[in-house]
């Protein structure tokens, strides 16, 4: 069964990128622009994982996992934040507000597919 | 009518002496409450005593001789009031801080506490007061006898004048002589001066408005009816040569002698008890001299009118009143009792203390057992009132019969002003030293002694002398009345001697250090004043000093203040320093003089030499302490101040430093951004390079590219920033025209604007100044709005209009679109850096977010503003406006 993945993030150049790496390694991909987008493709496809970016307008990262986290059928999915945003605070709030992983940009490509594996397999076990 | 005089003056008296008991008891009922409320007024009218008998008859008597003159006296205290705050307000510290509180005692304290000095100027006084005492007593005779018309008193029993002189020596001795301390106040003696200042002003004022509209119909009637007098053309108004420098002459010393006359002195500096009380009499004192001498011209007219020398003209005042019945002539008569009075107690106390301070003190200190002299001293003081009284009685049944009021006075005066040179130019010169104020003195008193006394004295013997010899002729200039001719040369030689002996002469350690501690007097601080003597003691020696001179219970209670102040335990501490010296001679100063006070601590402490250089090493060390605790002050309060503002500076610090991490952190992470898209791009072209076509991978690489472009751009921007931020951004100023970069900006965004298919307006108003301003700057704000407007108008119907005209000294340029418009949010944080960056809904990838951030920096590096405003119709307009600047 194809894994979905959910990629969110307001730079439309990683999010280009990101959409074929993840197409390409048989992932079925939605991406999403802003946190506010996000929360609705959440909600209609259910994916398995979502990459977050933090800093976005109105709805950021943050807001975003934890809605994830208190959603009935979304709570156990996986959750990995992608941010440039690198420091060691930022880090432990996107952990306390859910995530399963932090990566900081910019990351490897490698890295973050092996990370996303992991992660779904954790969350589906 | 004599026994009803009598008992009128008698009861005057009875008043004085009532008044001056319950002024200085020391209660406080409502009497003494309003006293103490009023003391400056009563300071400034006890300075009334200056008018005397002289003033109160004398003036009219002159007046009815030779018009204006009598003015003189009255001028020149008034012309001097003004510098009282300098002269009399510096004599004033002086005395306090140094205990004196009688002329010889300050001059002999100024020049190194001279004994000889203080006698001399002390005999000075006696001699030139002591008649004008004497012209007092025998106002009182002579006014007395003219109100009961007995011509001479046919005998010394049946004069007024001794019972008077009696009465007096009691008074001064009971309010003038009680406490040793000669710097005590005399309440009761102020009060009672200034009731007599108040009550003779009354009387002069009565009798006057009696005379002017009573006796005559108007003061204006009387003048013209004066006119018609054949004397009327003699009375001097200033046309007579000789006479104008009488004025000057007269001016001069009455000036002098308004503070140094034994009487003026006592009440206006010794008596002093608040500096500020100067202010206030330094325009009391001068009106007071007007409205006593309102009504003395036409007083005198109206006797030479009424009388035409039936009477004597002094006591026309008296002649005019009792035309109006007894009462009124008797309140007169009190007037002029009041005036004499007043001057003989004042007097009498001033020349009392002058005496037997500075005469009979020295004479008889070193005789005196060792024992208790507390009560020697005031017993001295109140011989020498008995003595000072009885000459000026003997004076006056002697040699003052012959003498009008008003030339006695002036000899009086003339005496006086010799000691004005050691005194005033004393107290600003501080080479001023002993021999020159000995040398002055003794030279003005010795040509005023020929030219004014001397004469008086070969007149009353009856020996008629060759006229070469007579010294009222010997110094003689012509066309000068004696009396100028002796102030004028008095005055000179004294002058002339007085600098003369001060250049020539050296001073030595006493004097050096009195003519610091008088000249710099408001420099020196009471405590670190006199901390002169290298020297010391022991206490039970300064004690047994003090006791004899204090008496036993003052002295207790002024070394327990002392000790309490200072902190000192007698009983463990036993040697006392120069300090506790220095405070001691200051306690006898009060009490013996500053000459006698000096002797006697010389006797108890052994002093060891001191050199001239010490003395100025030890004043100028007191004053830098008093600079350093200044300082120190200063110092500490500036600290406060530097602390404050440090953490202010401190505050700014941190939050700067904060924006500063922000700003570097946003920067960070803005690279991030495209460095994330370019890596894994990248890694995607290399990893997967199988899976890609050939579409693929040059979308990818332009990416790259793209990406690459755009980390340079940021760079550049924040390095940009950076330099504006720091200040280290200059501008390269040329002369610009605004509109013409306008042009070049657009024809090379032109293709732009078709891409985007944009309706472009440009209206440039005619006439736009040129200005200096850094081009490529302008250009590249220009270029910002442009681009910013292409970027955000209507992405199908796009309309941009730039507009450009001036408003008063600048040029305005406007660049508006037809995009979504801006949120008041917006409008306020549109320049701020990043901004845009975060907080756009969808990000256009070509912007750093840095744009407006350096467009405002720029513009406002040109002295200008740049602002957002909505358009109306949805849209933005951005404004510019630089100041134009002619180059």
């Amino acid at each position: 069964m194809t894994k979905k993945i959910l990629i969110v993030d307001d730079e439309p150049n990683i999010l280009m990128s990101l959409d074929f790496l993840f197409k390409k390694k048989g992932f079925e991909v939605f991406v999403a622009r802003n946190g506010r987008e996000a929360m609705q493709l959440l909600e209609e496809n259910t994916p398995n994982i979502t990459l977050l970016d933090i800093m976005m307008p109105e709805v950021d990262g943050y807001e975003v996992c934890r809605f994830i986290r208190q959603h009935d059928q979304l709570k156990h999915m996986g959750v990995i934040f992608l941010s440039a945003k690198s420091k060691k605070t930022d880090m432990d709030k996107g952990i306390e507000a859910g995530a399963d992983m932090y990566m900081t940009k910019p990351f490897s490509t490698r890295e973050l597919v092996e990370n996303v594996n992991t992660v779904i397999n954790q969350s589906t076990s | 009518m004599t026994s009803s005089l009598i008992i009128v003056g008698l009861s005057y008296l009875g008043l004085l002496f009532w008044l001056a008991y319950r002024s200085e008891q020391p209660s406080s009922n409502a009497f003494n409450r309003f006293l103490n409320n009023r003391s400056g007024l009563l300071y400034a009218l006890s300075l009334g005593v200056y008018c005397t008998a002289w003033t109160f008859y004398g003036s009219v008597g002159r007046a009815a001789e030779s018009g204006l003159d009598f003015l003189a006296i009255f001028i020149g205290p008034t012309i001097m009031a003004p510098l009282w705050w300098i002269l009399v307000r510096k004599m004033v510290r002086i005395t306090k801080q140094h205990g004196v509180s009688t002329l010889p005692d300050l001059i002999s304290a100024r020049y190194g506490k001279h004994q000889g000095l203080g006698r001399l100027v002390a005999v000075v006084l006696l001699l030139g007061v002591i008649p004008y005492i004497s012209l007092q007593i025998k106002a009182i005779s002579e006014s007395f006898s003219f109100v009961v018309k007995s011509n001479t008193p046919s005998a010394w029993y049946s004069d007024p004048g001794m019972y008077i002189t009696l009465a007096m020596m009691v008074f001064v001795i009971a309010f003038g002589a009680r406490y040793v301390q000669t710097n005590r106040p005399k309440k009761g003696i102020v009060t009672v001066v200034a009731f007599e200042s108040v009550f003779k002003l009354a009387t002069i004022l009565i009798a006057g408005v009696y005379v002017c509209f009573v006796l005559f119909p108007s003061p204006l009637a009387l003048f013209s009816e004066a006119q018609l007098l054949p004397q009327f053309s003699e009375l001097s108004f200033l046309e007579n040569g000789s006479k104008r420098s009488d004025w000057f002459w007269l001016i001069l010393i009455s000036s002098l002698a308004v503070v140094l006359l034994p009487r003026q002195f006592q009440m206006g500096v010794a008596e002093n008890q608040n500096e500020q009380h100067l202010k206030k009499a330094m325009w009391i004192f001068p009106l007071y001299l007007l409205l006593i001498n309102v009504f003395v011209l036409p007083i005198a007219l109206a006797g030479l009118i009424t009388f035409n020398g039936d009477q004597p003209s002094e006591y026309y005042l008296l002649a005019l009143s009792a035309k109006n019945g007894a009462i009124l002539q008797t309140f007169v008569f009190l007037g002029g009792f009041s005036a004499a009075t007043a001057m003989i107690i004042v007097s009498a106390l001033a020349l009392g203390q002058i005496m037997s301070n500075n005469i009979l003190l020295p004479m008889s200190i070193n005789t005196m057992g060792k024992s208790q002299l507390e009560g020697h001293i005031i017993l001295l003081r109140r011989v020498s009132i008995i003595v000072v009284l009885l000459l000026a009685y003997l004076y006056y049944i002697t040699l003052a019969q012959n003498e009008s009021l008003i030339h006695i006075g002036i000899i009086s005066f003339v005496a006086v002003s010799q000691l004005a040179p050691a005194v005033i130019i004393g107290l600003y010169w501080k080479k001023a030293s002993l021999n020159g104020a000995f040398a002055g003195i003794l030279t003005g008193s010795i040509v005023w002694f020929i030219t004014l006394i001397l004469p008086l004295i070969i007149e009353a013997s009856g020996i008629s002398i060759q006229w070469w010899i007579n010294p009222e002729n010997v110094f003689a200039l012509e066309g000068i009345s004696p009396i100028s001719n002796s102030i004028m040369l008095s005055l000179t030689a004294n002058l002339v001697a007085f600098t003369g002996f001060s250049i020539h002469s050296k001073q030595d350690v006493e004097e050096l250090n009195q003519s610091e501690l008088f000249v710099d007097v408001f420099k020196y601080s009471r405590e670190y004043e006199n901390t002169l003597y290298a020297s010391s003691t022991t206490f039970p020696n300064i004690k047994s000093l003090l006791i004899k001179f204090l008496g036993d219970k003052r002295t207790e209670e002024v070394l327990d203040r002392y000790a309490r102040i200072n902190q000192i335990d007698w009983k463990t501490n036993p040697r006392v320093d120069s300090r506790v010296i220095s405070y001691a001679e200051r306690l006898l100063t009060e009490a013996i003089g500053p000459a006698s006070a000096r002797i006697m601590i010389a006797s108890v402490v052994q002093e060891e030499d001191i050199s001239i250089n010490e003395v100025v090493n030890i004043l100028k060390e007191s004053q830098e302490v008093i600079n350093l605790n200044k300082r120190l002050k200063t110092q500490s309060q500036e600290l406060r101040a530097i602390t404050a503002e440090l953490q202010n500076a401190n505050d700014e610090l941190k939050r700067v430093s904060g924006i500063k991490d922000d700003f570097l952190y946003t920067v960070t992470h803005e690279l991030r951004t495209p460095l994330t898209s370019i890596r894994t791009q990248s890694e995607i072209l290399l990893d997967m390079n199988d899976a890609l076509n050939e579409n693929e991978r040059q979308q990818f690489l332009q990416t790259i590219v793209r990406d690459c472009e755009r980390l340079t751009r940021l760079i550049t921007d924040v390095l940009d920033l950076e330099k504006f931020e720091s200040g280290n951004q200059q501008l390269n100023i040329s002369s610009i025209h605004l509109p013409k970069l306008i042009g070049e900006v657009v024809e090379s965004m032109e293709n732009m604007l078709h891409a985007k298919n944009i309706t472009f307006d440009l209206n440039i108003a005619r006439n736009i100044p040129k200005t200096t301003a850094d081009r490529d700057r302008i250009i590249q704000v220009i270029t910002n709005l442009l681009s910013n407007a292409i970027k955000f108008c209507h992405p199908e119907k796009g309309y941009i209009r730039i507009s450009c005209y001036t408003v008063d000294d600048r040029i305005k340029m406007n660049v508006i679109d037809n995009g979504n418009g801006i949120s008041k949010d917006q409008v306020d944080r549109i320049f701020d850096k990043f901004y845009q960056a975060q907080n756009q809904l969808f990000k256009k990838p070509t912007g750093t977010g840095l744009g407006l951030a350096i467009c405002k920096n720029i513009v406002e590096l040109h002295n200008g503003n740049i602002y957002v405003t909505p358009e109306k119709d949805g849209g933005t307009r951005f404004s510019c406006e630089i100041p134009i600047i002619k180059s």
